[in-house]
């Protein structure tokens, strides 16, 4: 049996993101099919690592097999170790778990001398690599977003050098370290496909990167057919599954509101906008200046595994976020809840609720408050777009593909050997 | 009464100089080398205390000898020292001696007053020997006030390199004006070199505080600069003359040690506060050499302790530091032995020294790290080959030529945007000074000290030096010659030698204004 190593830039027991979560389901789904497989992951700096690390510690275990690493907090400009030993520890670390196949799920943190010695040092092994957001292409947090404001469509040098302050030289030499670092892996993997185009458009050959969605498991949500009241009712409920920061829209929502309060209409259905994973108290800190219409409600925080359940209870997800997005898993969710979305339209939201979600202009508070208001007390609407939602793809779907796309099924003569034929 | 003559000598720049006195006011004296008549080119008068008279009754008395007709021999001809009828015979032996001798027997005001025509370019004796005895009386001199009823003098600065350029910045008032002006020597163990002073260049609005008791002009700042011949062996003092003052030495000031870019620094910043351009351009060519002298290529010499397949990167790293690891590693392949790695920054910090860890670990050749300092030495085991580059041009050019083995012939490598549209050798070589043009210079070890030794260190970057040295080699046709056929090409921004000085421009503009002036000077 070969054996799979497992690393993401950071470990969802302590940091709750995107990447990270993807990586931790595909380990624990191939731990549940027997595999002989490692995860590592890391803390995302020196805050994280001085609440659970000793101060000579490197490592901490969750499991036999579930690794987290010290994360000293990696420059995401070079991504590189700022200390050389530190490079040379996780070198050895990775390097002493002999994997057949490595699957990195990012690379900050782990670092671009790592991964290069590694592959050097295991020239048979597979390397794989999810790209799970822009950081090798953009500078500025990977967001492609310009310190301006402004949506960045391309990286050059010279634009790179203009919005992230560095001199033009800096980017060349960073994108030709990342270029590097990715023609080392096997096979690159992107959740969707307006990931793999940017990347291609920035100079990964066309047809290296293969689209696999992050696998995502969930129960049956149509076990009980709506009334029409029901339906009626959740045609004026909105939500928004998120962080508050900037990037994530949720000024932009919250102002749509206030146009839709400002319009003093009596709605017949009642109308509400309830925020999720944000508190009123972090909102007004971030936006002191928005005022806060009396549809908007804050729930709080929620667990992650409750977010499918909390979001059947509304008729339209709402996703506002300013910058491209990639695949974000509260998509997927929403897809898992059969709950339809009002998305901006561009990037990774464009492409994930195509056909069965509503688009408005990015950043735009008015074109968001009209698709709100073009769907609220419309259950026909709500009914007709949740029955164009597919359910996301599972994780063992996401395995199959993963196995096909990687070329990790055994072949023929190597099953015989396993069976004793 | 005629002139009662005390020493005669002949300086370096064949000015005739006499010394004594006498109680005319204006005496007219001559010079007689055999039949030609000489009149003085100068006569400067001083007080002379042993006269027991508060005139100023001494006289030094400078005859040009340049205009000599060929074929007079100034050691073999017959000279006098004439006024009106009165003829005194002057011996040769004297003109080669009595420097020395009023050096060390003159009266003090003699030799102030020798001093002030030396301060002051009209006197040139650059010998060791007469250096050295100037030096010794002047250890033991008391300096002159800074502050009396007369004048009073501010020091700001008073700064030299280990390389001997030197840069003085102050302020002199005078209580009432005098002909004399302002000058000042520098002198160490055993060199005295004239201070380029410009007395009265500077506002300095600041000093009118003082109108009451100076003349205050609102321009009472000065600059000067200087630089030796050669390294000086130990500490130096200023000496400033100030005028009126024949009884002392002048102001003795210590001269302070500073770093090259600190001096440049200093130098720019005093620049920015003249107003006439001409004296800018004169305060910084008092620290340069007249003449550049320009590296010939040499036959190889056969070299011990030279390791033939270690290749020697001089690297003026221009980038970030933490891109140092990429930049050795990109060469890493092309290696035919190990890199030995002289990184042109004055010391090394955590990000360099772990990119030089870094790399290590990926280039099979082998790295090590020959030194971190801003000056290039000759090692003591000679590499196979030296290669010179900024990481810039480095990353960007194609560095398989410049460290293919067995090349014997030197590789310029250049980056010439005019050139690649349209271009002759001859442009090339002018656009490659003119311009800055980046390159990488690629030669055999042995021979790239040999010719470097010639270039003297006038300048802030080892890269102006070497600027010449490939230059040589380009117009002397002994470089091969590569185009970097680039599109697209990036400068770096980082290292000391990106910095800015006040007046914006980094180091490598400063080297090229030094460049100008020299070669302004050669021409003048």
């Amino acid at each position: 049996m070969s054996r799979t190593v497992i690393v993401s830039h950071s470990h969802p027991n302590l940091r709750y993101g995107g990447g990270e979560v993807a990586a931790y389901r595909q380990f624990e789904h191939l731990l549940s099919l027997g595999q002989d497989v490692f995860f590592v992951g890391s803390t995302i700096g020196p805050e994280d690592s001085a609440k659970f690390f000793g101060p000579s510690q490197q490592v901490v275990s969750f499991g036999p097999r579930d690794f987290c690493l010290r994360g000293r907090g990696m420059d995401s400009f070079t991504m590189e170790h700022a200390d050389i030993r530190d490079e040379d520890w996780i070198f050895e670390f990775l390097l002493a778990l002999q994997g057949d196949v490595y699957h990195f799920h990012h690379f900050w943190n782990i670092g671009a001398g790592t991964i290069r010695r590694l592959r050097a040092a295991l020239p048979d092994a597979k390397f794989i690599c999810t790209l799970h957001e822009l950081t090798a292409i953009c500078a500025n947090h990977g967001q492609m977003v310009k310190r301006s404001g402004e949506l960045c469509y391309a990286s050059s040098e010279v634009a790179c050098a203009a919005c992230v302050a560095r001199p033009p030289i800096d980017f060349v030499l960073r994108k030709a370290r990342m270029i590097e670092m990715l023609d080392l892996f096997d096979h690159l993997l992107s959740p969707s496909e307006f990931l793999r185009l940017r990347f291609e458009d920035w100079g990964v050959a066309p047809g290296r990167i293969v689209v696999i969605e992050n696998g995502l498991d969930h129960h049956d949500a149509s076990a009980r057919p709506e009334t029409s009241a029901e339906l009626l009712a959740k045609s004026g409920r909105f939500a928004f599954f998120g962080q508050a920061t900037p990037t994530k829209g949720l000024d932009v929502l919250v102002r749509a509101a206030e146009l839709i309060a400002a319009r003093g209409e009596e709605f017949e259905t009642p109308l509400s906008i309830e925020i999720h994973g944000v508190d009123k108290e972090s909102f007004t800190q971030m936006w002191p200046d928005i005022e806060l219409p009396d549809c908007i409600h804050f729930r709080g925080r929620y667990r992650p595994q409750d977010c499918v359940d909390i979001m059947r209870a509304y008729g339209w997800i709402i996703i506002p976020s300013v910058w491209w997005e990639n695949s974000p898993v509260v998509i997927q969710e929403a897809r898992a809840a059969r709950t339809p979305m009002i998305a901006s339209d561009i990037g990774g939201m464009a492409e994930k609720t195509e056909g069965w979600g509503i688009q408005f202009r990015v950043a735009d508070p008015a074109a968001l408050a009209a698709a709100i208001l073009s769907v609220h007390g419309q259950p026909e609407v709500l009914a007709e777009h949740r029955a164009r939602i597919t359910p996301p793809l599972d994780l063992a779907g996401f395995n199959e593909e993963w196995v096909e796309s990687c070329e990790l099924r055994p072949a023929p003569s190597e099953i015989r050997k396993l069976v004793g034929v | 009464m005629q002139m009662n003559m005390d020493f005669c000598f002949v300086d370096d720049h064949r000015v005739l100089a006499v010394t004594g006195w006498t109680t005319e006011a204006r005496p007219l004296l001559r010079v007689h080398v055999d039949d030609v008549v000489l009149t003085p080119v100068r006569v400067a008068r001083h007080v002379r205390r042993d006269l027991r008279s508060s005139e100023p009754l001494g006289v030094i008395a400078l005859f040009s000898l340049s205009g000599l007709p060929e074929g007079v021999d100034i050691a073999k001809a017959t000279i006098h020292l004439a006024e009106g009828n009165h003829f005194n015979e002057i011996r040769n032996d004297r003109l080669r001696e009595d420097a020395r001798r009023l050096v060390e027997v003159g009266v003090d005001e003699v030799f102030f007053a020798m001093l002030r025509l030396v301060a002051q370019r009209h006197l040139v004796l650059s010998d060791q020997d007469t250096g050295r005895e100037i030096c010794a009386r002047l250890r033991a001199a008391p300096s002159a006030a800074r502050e009396t009823e007369n004048h009073v003098l501010g020091v700001d600065r008073c700064q030299m390199t280990e390389q001997g350029q030197g840069v003085v910045i102050g302020w002199f008032m005078p209580a009432s004006a005098s002909a004399e002006p302002l000058c000042a020597l520098v002198v160490e163990d055993e060199m005295v070199a004239p201070v380029e002073l410009l007395p009265g260049s500077m506002s300095r609005a600041d000093l009118s505080g003082y109108a009451s008791r100076y003349r205050f002009t609102g321009r009472d700042g000065y600059g000067g600069g200087w630089h030796f011949p050669s390294r000086p062996s130990g500490p130096a003092r200023l000496l400033l003359m100030v005028p009126g003052e024949h009884f002392l030495p002048g102001v003795l000031v210590p001269v302070e040690a500073a770093e090259p870019a600190d001096l440049a620094q200093n130098v720019t910043v005093a620049s920015l506060g003249i107003e006439d351009i001409a004296d800018r351009a004169r305060l910084r060519s008092a620290l340069l050499p007249n003449a550049l002298s320009h590296s010939q290529p040499q036959e190889p010499a056969g070299v011990e302790n030279e390791t033939s397949g270690e290749t020697l990167l001089i690297l003026d790293h221009d980038l970030a530091d933490t891109d140092l690891r990429d930049v050795l590693r990109r060469i890493g392949p092309h290696l035919p032995g190990r890199l030995r790695l002289h990184l042109l920054r004055p010391r090394l910090n955590m990000a360099l020294r772990n990119g030089i860890d870094g790399a290590s670990r990926e280039i099979t050749a082998g790295l090590e790290l020959e030194g971190a300092s801003l000056g290039i030495t000759r090692p003591a085991i000679m590499p196979g080959r030296v290669v010179f580059a900024r990481s810039a041009s480095l990353f960007q050019f194609d560095p398989e030529v410049l460290f293919a083995p067995d090349q014997s012939d030197a590789q310029v490598m250049l980056l010439d945007p005019i050139g690649t549209v349209l271009g002759s050798p001859a442009a090339e070589v002018e656009r490659f000074a003119r311009d800055l043009l980046p390159f990488a210079l690629s030669m055999r070890g042995a021979d790239f000290f040999n010719l470097l030794d010639h270039i003297p260190h006038c300048f802030l970057t080892e890269e102006a030096r070497l600027r010449l040295l490939a230059e040589a080699l380009m117009t002397a046709g002994d470089a091969q010659m590569h185009r970097a056929d680039i599109y697209r090409y990036f400068e770096g921004k980082s290292g000391p030698h990106c910095q800015n000085f006040a007046d914006g421009r980094d180091w490598h503009a400063y080297d090229a204004e030094s460049r100008h002036l020299i070669e302004r000077a050669e021409l003048a």
